[in-house]
């Protein structure tokens, strides 16, 4: 039965089938590219906690969140699999992630809100049964701040500024238009990344080129 | 939170349906390196195995039932000897275009039977292909369109951008069209034979025949177990020996793999053999009586040579009518269009006798002469304004004439020239108009009153003539039975007249006089029943009724007439006179012998 091979991802199921050999060759090339980006954002990654309470052992909201230096430098890292095919329809061939909780909460705090999210305003429990009915309490949506410290937003961000500021990774492509995502901002990957300056957005690209050639003449 | 700490790198947009064509592809793509994986006998399960087996079988029954289909085509067309050299020609071009022999048969056998030329079919498979190659249609739309566009149904190829257009594509031949199809096509095959994507076909197609093959033997072997010779025994068989095969270890799947390959050589042993073994393992007679080989006649050279040269010839005699009758056709077509270029000239023909534009021209002729014989100004113009309405009458005409013919061109300009001519007529119009408005208004100011100088001076010159009349006429005299005279209207005018002073103007005068005076010299239209005598009226004849003493006593007496002379006048203004003189005369007391009432 014909079968026709497009695009990289299917390029690298033939190299599996065919030229597994070259298809290892290939991701080994990848992850080189990629390597020296995942050490420089974990060399963004404060050895303390930006805030020194974030360090202490909760079991509340943030029992799951507490900063460990370690943990976040492990949870950057680089995958060279071709991903789900997300929302937009596309399938990332190679990508830097920062998979930890913390990590990730240092990465992207303010990128939103660089003043911290807005307080949530006082009012009174109307349901008769609450616990707190009749008591004044704080309410709001989840773009705005439980904390009774109304700069405590800021106080974050800012201390977190301190160690690394927000970078936008973010590169207009030639004659690309529309509004640019504020999704390629942060304060580790995303900052390594915009210091390689694209180089290993096309070491990736040529070495898939260069599998794809490597393997058409192996076939032929 | 950590979906969207990534940086994707090397993106690749998938959207649905390329989703679905790459996971189609990938999912061909995992099929075919098993299929080939067990047909080299690589590791791989026992389940693998048993559904391969079952693959190949239905492979197998799939391309057998193809070749039938094709094998009994060509013996319908009367060349069954042809079959193998077909077989041979599917398989090469298989190996050489990289297209499976499930897709070329049908095509070929399609192409075969519409042309019902050997060579023809395999020429414009081979077009079909670079076709498909080059458009990117399948291969069995493109054959299916050839086949059609062969026998003049050439709507089909418009897919294949052949740049020219639907009337071109039914007045062109089919010949021509396919070269046009195929000079753009050109060299599309041979790039294809470079790619990626033909290595791919190459590897499918060689485990697709592997399939196949290994099916072909797997029929044969597993339906002698089952008892019978068809497909449906073999899987039955299939089924169940893969309960046992299940049990084996990874090693003897390995050993398995080797099977079909086994099978595949055991085919080429004497049935029996076979039977017999398989009859000895399960415990019963399979033995299969011995198949008689058919009795086919086999045909010299010679007559195969003759029976292609009469199937190209009936072929090329088809060809012939099909373009005879094509011919026909178009000439039916150019015929009609003959009738319709002779039906507009024998309108434009009926166009010069025609009697509205021979009057007009007629009309128009007349004109020129009448102009030739104008005196005035006012002449010139009444002609100018009648030619202007002839001419606009004319392109009236001639609009409607090129409606009639749907002549886009001549609409415009005939509406163009009646523009033109209603523009010259309404100017022509418009002096017009302009010079009975200057009349009107000159009309309007003559006086109409009712006295005037000229009135005035009238009316003296004839009192001076009546006078001079008067002078000349006798004054009129009324014999009546008594004495004593009566003064007439005219008399008095003339009595007061020669007493006026000079400084009395005749208005003056006028209006002394009273409207029935007035009206006697003519102020005053006279009345309408009036009927003025030219003739001096006729004596008085008085009757003889009632006469004598008698009577009612308002009769003249007998023996008496009355003679009035009164000249020419106006009779009532006379008949007052003569009343007036009467009752005057009773006033007097000089009327007697009778009442006389007023």
């Amino acid at each position: 039965m014909p079968t026709e091979v497009k695009g990289a991802v299917e390029l690298r199921k033939a190299l599996k089938a065919f030229t597994p050999d070259l298809a290892k060759e290939t991701q080994k090339e990848i992850a080189a590219v990629l390597k020296p980006i995942v050490t420089k954002a974990r060399g963004f990654i404060p050895s303390t906690a930006p805030l020194s309470g974030w360090a202490q052992s909760n079991n509340g909201t943030w029992g799951n969140r507490v900063w460990s230096s370690s943990d976040a430098k492990r949870g950057i890292g680089y995958k060279t699999t071709p991903s789900k095919v997300n929302r937009s329809g596309f399938r990332s061939l190679a990508r830097i992630v920062n998979a930890s909780p913390s990590g990730s909460i240092y990465e992207t705090a303010g990128r939103l809100n660089p003043q911290g999210r807005p307080q949530a305003p006082m009012s009174e429990v109307v349901a008769p049964r609450h616990p707190n009915f009749g008591k004044m309490t704080r309410s709001g949506s989840k773009d705005q701040s439980m904390s009774n410290n109304p700069n405590a937003g800021k106080q974050f961000i800012d201390a977190m500024n301190r160690t690394s500021p927000i970078v936008n990774a973010f590169q207009r492509a030639e004659g690309q238009s529309g509004r640019a995502s504020r999704k390629m901002k942060g304060r580790a990957i995303f900052r390594a990344y915009a210091e390689d300056q694209g180089k290993a957005n096309a070491a990736v690209i040529k070495a898939i080129e260069n599998s794809k050639l490597e393997f058409e003449r192996r076939v032929k | 939170m950590a979906a969207d700490v990534r940086i994707d790198i090397a993106a690749q947009f998938v959207g649905k349906k390329a989703f679905k064509e790459a996971d189609t592809a990938t999912e061909k793509l995992t099929k075919n390196v098993k299929k080939l994986a067990g047909a080299v006998g690589l590791a791989y399960g026992t389940s693998a195995v048993i559904a391969y087996g079952k693959a190949s079988v239905k492979a197998f029954a799939e391309d057998e039932k193809a070749a039938l289909r094709l094998s009994r085509a060509v013996e319908n067309l009367g060349i069954g000897f042809a079959n193998p050299a077909i077989a041979d020609y599917i398989a090469k071009l298989e190996k050489s275009a990289a297209i499976a022999d499930d897709i070329l048969r049908p095509a070929f056998q399609g192409l075969l039977t519409t042309t019902g030329s050997l060579t023809q079919a395999q020429k414009l498979l081979n077009d079909a292909i670079t076709i498909s190659r080059a458009s990117g249609v399948d291969l069995a739309t493109v054959t299916e369109d050839l086949g059609k566009g062969y026998v003049g149904i050439t709507r089909g190829l418009q897919k294949y951008n052949t740049g020219l257009t639907r009337a071109e594509l039914q007045s062109k031949s089919f010949n021509e069209i396919l070269g046009v199809i195929l000079k753009r096509s050109a060299g599309a095959a041979e790039d294809y034979l470079g790619s990626t994507a033909y290595s791919m076909d190459v590897l499918g197609i060689a485990t697709g025949n592997a399939s196949e093959i290994i099916g072909g033997g797997l029929v044969d072997a597993l339906a002698l177990v089952g008892g019978g010779t068809e497909a449906t025994d073999a899987a039955y068989v299939i089924e169940n020996i893969a309960t046992a095969l299940a049990k084996v270890t990874v090693q003897a799947g390995r050993t398995v793999g080797v099977i079909p390959t086994l099978i595949k050589n055991l085919k080429n042993l004497p049935r029996n053999i076979f039977a017999g073994f398989a009859g000895a393992q399960i415990g019963r007679n399979v033995l299969i009586p011995e198949k008689k080989e058919e009795v086919k006649l086999t045909l010299t050279q010679k007559k195969q040579q003759e029976l292609m040269a009469k199937l190209e010839k009936d072929s090329l005699r088809r060809e012939r009518e099909r373009l005879a009758l094509k011919n026909k056709q178009l000439a039916t077509d150019k015929a009609k269009a003959i009738i319709a270029k002779g039906e507009n000239a024998l309108l434009k023909g009926e166009s010069v006798f025609d009697m509205d534009k021979i009057q007009l021209a007629a009309a128009l002729t007349s004109q020129a002469e009448q102009l030739g014989k104008a005196t005035n100004a006012s002449q010139v113009l009444q002609i100018a304004n009648d030619t202007a309405r002839l001419n606009v009458k004319r392109s009236m005409l001639a609009l409607e004439d090129a409606i009639a013919a749907k002549d886009e061109a001549a609409i415009i300009a005939a509406t163009n020239k009646l523009n033109a001519d209603l523009k010259v007529l309404g100017a022509l119009g418009m002096q017009n108009v302009k010079l009975q408005d200057i009349k009107s208004i000159l009309e309007t100011l003559t006086p109409k009153d009712l006295i005037n100088q000229a009135n005035l001076d009238a009316a003296l010159a004839k009192i001076k003539e009546m006078l001079a009349l008067l002078a000349q006429v006798k004054t009129p005299t009324v014999t009546t039975p008594t004495s004593g005279g009566a003064y007439s209207t005219v008399a008095k005018v003339a009595a007061i007249t020669a007493k006026l002073p000079a400084s009395v103007t005749a208005t003056d005068f006028f209006e002394s006089l009273t409207e029935d005076e007035q009206a006697q010299l003519g102020g005053y239209q006279p009345f309408v029943g009036a009927k003025i005598p030219t003739t001096s009226p006729e004596i008085f004849t008085p009757s003889g009724a009632g006469l004598g003493n008698n009577g009612s006593g308002r009769q003249v007496p007998q023996g008496v007439t009355i003679n009035v002379n009164t000249g020419v006048g106006d009779p009532n203004a006379i008949a007052e006179a003569i009343d007036q003189v009467l009752i005057d005369a009773v006033n007097r007391g000089t009327l007697r012998g009778g009442a006389y009432l007023a």
